[in-house]
């Protein structure tokens, strides 16, 4: 446990530095300031560093802990679509995260499609849903489908004379 | 600003003013160092303000919008 009272005002500086938090020199009366942002940072840089962790972890003891602290983590995830499953079933949820495969679950555990991905990204924010983007290339690619087939009624057929 | 009290800053009426002068911060021009310490930021300024004499939201804006014009104008 890193006690930051005991540190001196360059290593807190550095600290500071080191989890991008702007700050002005570290001095007597600045010093709680900077001690209490930098605790706020590191705990939340310990509760997604161990969530990421998680991730890659698919073993039967974690499966409570993940169900316990998953209301804390996806907090910038769309909350919608979070919220539909907390009334789901929890006995379905362990199952997922049994398995070794969560690929192949995903067509498999059809009334939880969204958990194994979201468990399989990185914990980013997203300014685009992953669904949006899906959608915009199905559409993009459809056009340019629709736009092929025209220039290929176009063209005269060619016989091989 | 002279030898202001910290109750002369907008925003510091008599119960934050009284909880600042308990932690050293007597004067106007002491929070005037502070907030130039801070580097002039916003949101470390409020930060500090809530922090050292729980001003809300409103008390840590009009504070810093008066350090900042002082700053603005004087130095």
């Amino acid at each position: 446990m890193t006690m930051l009272s005991s540190k001196s005002n360059e290593e807190i500086k550095r600290m500071l530095d080191d989890y991008g938090i702007k700050h002005g020199p570290v001095v007597d009366s600045t010093r709680a300031l900077y001690e209490k942002k930098l605790r706020e940072a590191m705990s939340k840089h310990r509760r997604t560093q161990v969530q990421s962790d998680r991730t890659y972890y698919r073993e039967e003891e974690d499966v409570t802990y993940v169900q316990h602290h998953r209301p804390q983590l996806y907090d910038d995830v769309s909350n919608r679509t979070w919220s539909d499953y907390r009334g789901m079933d929890y006995t379905d949820e362990p199952a997922i995260y049994r398995t070794q495969a969560p690929y192949q679950n995903m067509s498999q555990a059809r009334n939880l499609p969204p958990e194994p991905h979201i468990q399989k990204t990185p914990e980013k924010t997203r300014l685009v849903p992953v669904w949006l983007q899906i959608l915009v290339f199905l559409i993009v690619s459809g056009l340019l489908y629709l736009v092929y087939i025209n220039m290929e009624s176009a063209e005269p057929e060619k016989r091989l004379t | 600003m002279g030898e202001k009290s910290v109750m002369a800053l907008a925003g510091i009426g008599e119960v934050l003013g009284k909880r600042l002068e308990e932690k050293g911060f007597d004067k106007a021009y002491v929070v005037l160092g502070q907030f130039l310490v801070l580097r002039k930021d916003e949101e470390l300024f409020r930060e500090w303000l809530k922090d050292t004499c729980g001003a809300n939201t409103k008390q840590q804006g009009d504070c810093y919008s008066c350090l900042r014009e002082w700053c603005d104008s004087f130095l």
